[in-house]
């Protein structure tokens, strides 16, 4: 299939741009984003003039990609490709606000807009180019550095994301730019190696959006109470953990409420399951709400009723099958929870992470019935990965998180050989301990989340060549 | 919708002609004018963020009376007016009408500036300031070498084969020259840049020489002993149009480039090479830039750079020459900058034209029969942008009165009494040149002023009427309050130039009358010898230097500048005086119209050993988000710029156990702020950068670090000549204040004589 503008994008002579940011402001007013805001952003490579490396400058807003992952992500198909000129538009009225485009874009280019609520991002000035205009940031660069038409020149420079995007964006005067000016100042030869370690320069005209527990209350809440629920089933399904609807439909919901807090636009919120057949994000969200209807029809069957409080081994026929079907897909649910993190997760080893949801719900269910064998093994893979990921440093916080995270893996087991059986205090004990630590290790996870940006990679790339150029490295 | 045309009255190089878009009275969009060949793909972010200066919720909208407290409060004109008639009546009738100070800076161009003096002098007089912080020794360099200041057109750069930007930022401060050096370099062309910092515009050139600051004028005087010696020097042209050059090369048989490497830290062989560079290329076009020629030894170094250009023909041909300043365009002044800088040579007994720019605060202080009582400042904020801060504040605060026009709430505006809302570009027409391109253009009117803003001329004329100043003398410098009228009083300045009209202007603009594309095309200069004067008499008459090019060592020399070899056979001891610090000589200084850093007195020779407190030099370079002190208070600008961060090198950082990021305390004898740093890699050791502009409220107005001294030629102010130390702030336990000495003035020393 040929794509609409294929042959159409942005042009950057790095070699004319200066970075000036005039670009960045006709952005700002041509689409009254507000004073000081921009879909168009200056990154900068070598702000800080390392010797030997060339500085120049991206000017970077959306690329408009062939193959963006906008577009078959966003959860709510609100992202769209204008027919006429190949622009990839987010639809206003369609976005819920899930800011789901914006973890999957290589190019830090969709913004959240604080006043509608929905996500926003460069529209390549379609309306302008419908009328034969150029962009108004294309009309505003004074170096005349930014142009938009047919595309020639170079599809990559230094410092800009290599992905598979096809990103419709050539970089004119890259050789201007592959070496800095010989310099009569060179007192700092072999020594600085030591002092750039230090630097960590802004390389973005704009903050990265950045992933954090705090702005990220709603989805730790939501992806615990996830993995809770479906330990609690498969806990019922195959050992004889009961399930009381009440309290089970209740959390259900509450965990379902708590997740749409996360969205810009919560009425929308139904919308998130429209592009199930490519949105990890849809997916995450058809597959929970398929495990919630299969595990409260089976908590509700009336075969089910009298017999709930002695586990699986009192369900009978269409209930148990019910319920057992509701644990895999739960399973699955968990699944695909873990995957709409793949884009932002930088941490995770052999595919895991030790929050991740496919390895909480299973570990739950064992500390809910009291499995040993199954407990240890979960319990162990996620402290193994706990440690690995942390190394000898521990996390951030301080030692004693780890030491407190790897004791609440490690003591519910203890706790169930001082008082077996379900229902003693100590096995709520070990309930809570688990529980405790779960939350503490997603807390972490989230706080590791990270977007990637042109911005990253600028600094990346500069961290190469820092370790090449340094002399005593060698 | 409308569409308009009209163009930024900034003071800079750049003068973009500019379409706005009007939408219900509003301004909208700033877009590109294609009608000005220099700045034809429009205006540089500052010019896109008037949408929101016009409409900034900062903006003074109404004037503001100053409480006991500092806050503002809301007042009416009448209320406004009243006062500050009943003020001025009062000190003129006490005092005499010279105790008020006129004080106007280069906040906006036009010819309508011109209705404040006039306005003063109907008053009865009014004491006023001489020289300019910006460019004058420059000016004068170029004025006593060439006989005026007019360059190429902008677009001729195109042609140059190499162009050597030297202190000049042009990435920054004149985007527009860019895309020639882009097209020069597409054909071909060769580029240097000479600048400590390794700058945005230095990315582009092949080589970049990093000399110790104050010592430009050192590597320039070894770059011609180099085109002497090695015959590189045109010697046709020279014989035919430069007068002096044989005793030129008498001058600098000395300066080899193993003693400019000892003076500027530039190793010899890139001496070498610059000059080969610029005696081998053809065409060559040197564009010096402006923070160069704020140094005590400025004007000498400016005309040692340009004696480079005469010596190899580089003048008055396409793609070479001396990019400076194009006054071209500056047709309506009657006397052409940099005379008009000058303190009368007879005052004429209304203006007292007496307090020199650079030292403000110092000689607001000294003036006495009569003393300051009240100052007037429009289009300036002189408490963030004067040398030496701390005695401009001490100096305003010693009044009875201060008026402040303005915009926004700057330093200056906060230590007024009345502040009266100043209109902003859009809101009066009005005439203005330019300095880089040759075109003349209309700011045109294309807004209402907003809430109570009135233009400086209706509040002249209300003034005027408060004061019972008689209306027709009134009516004759100051044009009515309707646009018509304004449009009269132009349309009348433009009257004697049938090129020019206010019709022709409000299409776009229009070339000087007279300008040429190729200055000098003609090899005609206008000086007293009709030549190309390396040998100048008038410098030496006027401001008592070397009728040569010359190297001295600045005041405030930096780093290791090696001053015993320097001086080694230096023509007269010429310690000089600490004026300056004493506070004494100033006033007469001002009478006899030379600079402080040529009164050679007998005053104490300070030892090189005064600045070792200080080993570190502070640049204070401007920067594309701003205009001086303009425009970054705005949130677009904000968003580019967030605040002030110095620079420091990798190596003098570890000196001081700097990490990249602390907040650091920068410090001299006269002042002390405290800022950000970051690492930068690319900064000549033993210099740290600070961008001026900020203002105190961001906590780093460069200016209280700085001293209130002349350059060595045409009254401009030598602020950029100023050594600081840095220590991090946590380790504030380091007796810091011990170590603060007062910096005063040092001995002299000269480039080496043969």
């Amino acid at each position: 299939m040929t794509v609409a503008g294929a042959d159409r994008g942005f042009l950057l002579d790095v070699g004319r741009c200066t970075g000036c940011a005039a670009c960045t402001l006709a952005c700002s007013t041509e689409n009254a984003l507000g004073w000081g805001r921009s879909w168009r952003q200056i990154v900068t490579f070598n702000e800080e003039r390392l010797p030997g490396v060339p500085a120049f400058h991206l000017s970077l807003a959306c690329n408009h990609c062939n193959e963006a992952p906008c577009v078959p992500q966003c959860p709510a198909r609100a992202i769209s490709r204008d027919p006429d000129t190949g622009a990839v538009l987010i639809d206003g009225d369609t976005c819920i606000g899930c800011r789901y485009c914006a973890w999957v874009c290589p190019y830090d280019a969709p913004l959240f807009d604080e006043a509608a609520s929905v996500m926003t991002k460069c529209t390549a000035c379609h309306h302008r180019l419908t009328e034969g205009l150029p962009p108004a940031c294309v009309e505003a660069c004074p170096t005349d550095a930014l142009r938009y038409g047919a595309l020639e020149g170079a599809a990559r420079v230094t410092g800009f994301p290599d992905t598979p995007a096809e990103p419709r964006i050539r970089f004119l005067g890259v050789d201007r730019v592959d070496s800095p000016p010989e310099s009569t100042w060179r007192a700092f030869e072999g020594t600085w190696r030591a002092d750039v370690s230090a630097g960590a320069h802004p390389a973005g005209s704009r903050p990265n959006p950045t992933i954090s527990l705090r702005s990220e209350i709603p989805l730790w809440l939501f992806t615990s109470a996830a993995a809770a629920l479906v330990g609690w089933v498969l806990a019922a399904a195959v050992g004889t953990v009961a399930l009381h609807p009440g309290p089970f439909i209740a959390l259900a919901a509450g965990a379902l409420a708590v997740s749409t807090l996360h969205l810009g636009r919560k009425l929308r919120a139904w919308r998130a399951v429209t592009n199930v057949r490519r949105s990890r994000l849809s997916r995450e969200v058809a597959g929970f709400g398929a495990f919630l209807t299969l595990a409260t029809l089976a908590a509700l069957w009336p075969g089910a009723s009298g017999s709930v409080a002695q586990g699986a081994a009192a369900w009978h026929g269409t209930a148990h099958a019910l319920l057992v079907a509701a644990g895999a897909a739960g399973l699955v649910a968990l699944f695909f929870v873990d995957r709409v993190y793949d884009p932002v997760c930088p941490r995770r080893r052999l595919g895991l992470h030790s929050a991740d949801a496919i390895l909480t719900g299973p570990a739950f269910a064992a500390v809910l019935q009291g499995t040993g064998a199954v407990y240890a093994a979960f319990s162990t893979l996620k402290a193994v990965l706990y440690v690995h990921r942390h190394g000898p440093t521990g996390p951030r916080g301080g030692w004693w998180l780890g030491v407190l995270r790897v004791a609440a893996l490690a003591l519910p087991a203890p706790l169930w050989w001082l008082a077996p059986g379900a229902g003693s205090g100590w096995a709520y004990a070990a309930i809570g301990l688990f529980a405790a630590g779960e939350l503490l290790d997603r807390a972490e996870f989230y706080e590791e989340l990270r977007v990637r940006t042109p911005a990253d990679e600028a600094r990346r790339v500069l961290a190469l060549r820092r370790a090449i150029k340094n002399p005593v490295d060698g | 919708m409308t569409l308009r045309t009209t163009a930024c009255p900034r003071n800079c190089y750049s003068t973009c002609t500019m379409t706005v878009e009007i939408v219900d009275g509003a301004l909208r969009r700033v877009l590109p004018h294609p009608g000005n060949r220099a700045t034809a793909h429009g205006p540089c972010l500052k010019g896109l963020s008037y949408v929101e200066r016009v409409a900034s919720p900062e903006r003074i909208l109404h004037p503001l009376r100053r409480a006991e407290n500092g806050s503002f409060r809301r007042i009416s004109w009448d209320e406004a007016l009243d006062e500050i008639a009943a003020r001025l009546r009062e000190t003129r009738a006490r005092y005499g009408p010279q105790s008020v100070l006129y004080y106007a800076a280069s906040g906006t161009k036009g010819l309508l500036n011109a209705v404040g003096p006039a306005f003063w002098r109907l008053f009865g007089g009014y004491s006023g300031t001489y020289g300019d912080l910006c460019w004058p020794a420059g000016l004068e360099a170029t004025r006593l070498t060439l006989g005026d200041n007019a360059h190429n057109a902008p677009w001729d750069l195109a042609h140059a084969r190499l162009i050597v930007f030297w202190g000049k930022n042009p990435a920054e401060t004149n985007i527009h020259q860019m895309p020639f050096v882009h097209e020069a370099l597409d054909a071909g062309g060769r580029m240097v840049v000479i600048d400590p910092r390794r700058t945005e515009t230095a990315e582009r050139a092949e080589l970049l020489v990093q000399p110790r600051p104050g010592t430009d004028g050192a590597l320039a005087m070894a770059a011609a002993h180099v085109l002497f010696r090695d015959g590189l020097v045109d010697e046709r042209f020279a014989e035919a149009h430069v007068l002096g050059h044989a005793a030129y090369r008498e001058r600098v048989a000395a300066c080899t480039p193993e003693w400019a490497e000892r003076v500027t830290g530039v190793p010899a062989r890139y001496v070498e090479r610059l000059a080969r560079m610029i005696g081998t290329e053809r065409p060559v076009t040197i564009c010096a830039g402006f923070g160069m020629q704020r140094y005590t030894n400025s004007g000498q170094t400016l005309r040692a750079v340009l004696a480079l250009l005469a010596l190899t023909g580089n003048i008055g041909r396409p793609g070479a020459g001396w990019i400076f300043a194009n006054l071209q365009s500056a047709v309506f002044d009657a006397v052409k900058d940099p005379l008009a800088f000058y303190p009368p040579e007879e005052p004429d007994g209304v203006a007292r034209i007496s307090i020199s720019t650079a030292r403000l605060g110092r000689d607001m202080l000294a003036t006495d029969g009569p003393p300051l009582k009240v100052a007037w400042v429009e289009r300036g904020n002189p408490l963030a942008q004067n040398p030496e801060t701390p005695t401009v504040v001490e100096a305003f605060r010693r009044l009875d009165f201060r008026v402040v026009v303005e915009q926004f709430l700057t330093d200056t505006a906060r230590a007024a009494d009345i502040v009266l809302p100043a209109k902003s570009m859009f809101e009066q027409s009005d005439v203005i040149g330019a300095y880089w391109h040759p075109y003349i253009q209309l700011k045109q009117k294309v807004l209402d002023p907003p809430g109570e803003v009135k233009p400086e001329s209706e509040i002249y004329r209300l003034l005027a009427a408060r004061l019972e100043l008689p209306a027709d003398a009134v009516d004759a410098v100051i044009p009515g309050p309707g646009d018509a009228e304004v449009e009269a009083w132009l349309e009348a300045r433009l009257a004697p130039f049938p090129e020019l009209s206010l019709e022709r202007l409000r299409e776009g603009p229009v070339l000087a009358p007279g300008c040429r594309e190729i200055a000098f095309d003609d090899l005609v200069f206008p000086t007293p010898s009709g030549r190309i004067e390396l040998f100048s008499e008038e410098a030496a008459r006027r401001w008592g230097v070397d009728p040569l090019p010359d190297w001295t060592v600045p005041v405030e020399a930096t780093g290791a500048v090696d001053v015993s070899d320097a001086a080694a056979s230096s023509r007269s001891e010429a310690a000089r005086s600490g004026a300056a610090a004493s506070g004494e000589a100033p006033a007469d200084e001002a009478s006899s119209g030379r600079s402080d850093a040529a009164s050679s007195g007998g005053g104490r020779a300070l030892a090189e050993v005064v600045y070792a407190a200080y080993p570190l030099h502070l640049l204070t370079p401007n920067t594309k988000n701003r205009i001086h002190s303009q425009f970054h208070n705005l949130a677009m600008i904000r968003a580019q710029d967030p605040g002030p961060v110095l620079h420091i090198g990798p190596a003098d950082a570890r000196a001081r156990g700097i990490a990249d990021g602390n907040r650091v305390r920068v410090f001299n004898g006269r002042g002390a702020l405290e800022v950000a740093c970051r690492i930068d890699f690319g900064i000549r050791e033993g210099c740290v950068s600070l961008t001026n502009g900020w203002w105190a409220t961001d906590g780093a107005a460069v200016n209280v670090l700085s001293a209130g001294r002349e350059t060595d030629m045409g009254h401009g102010a030598a602020f950029h000549e100023n050594r600081v130390e840095v220590r991090p702030v946590e380790a504030e336990g380091v007796e810091v204040e011990g170590t603060e000495v007062a910096l005063d003035g040092v001995r002299r020393a000269e480039a080496p004589r043969a």
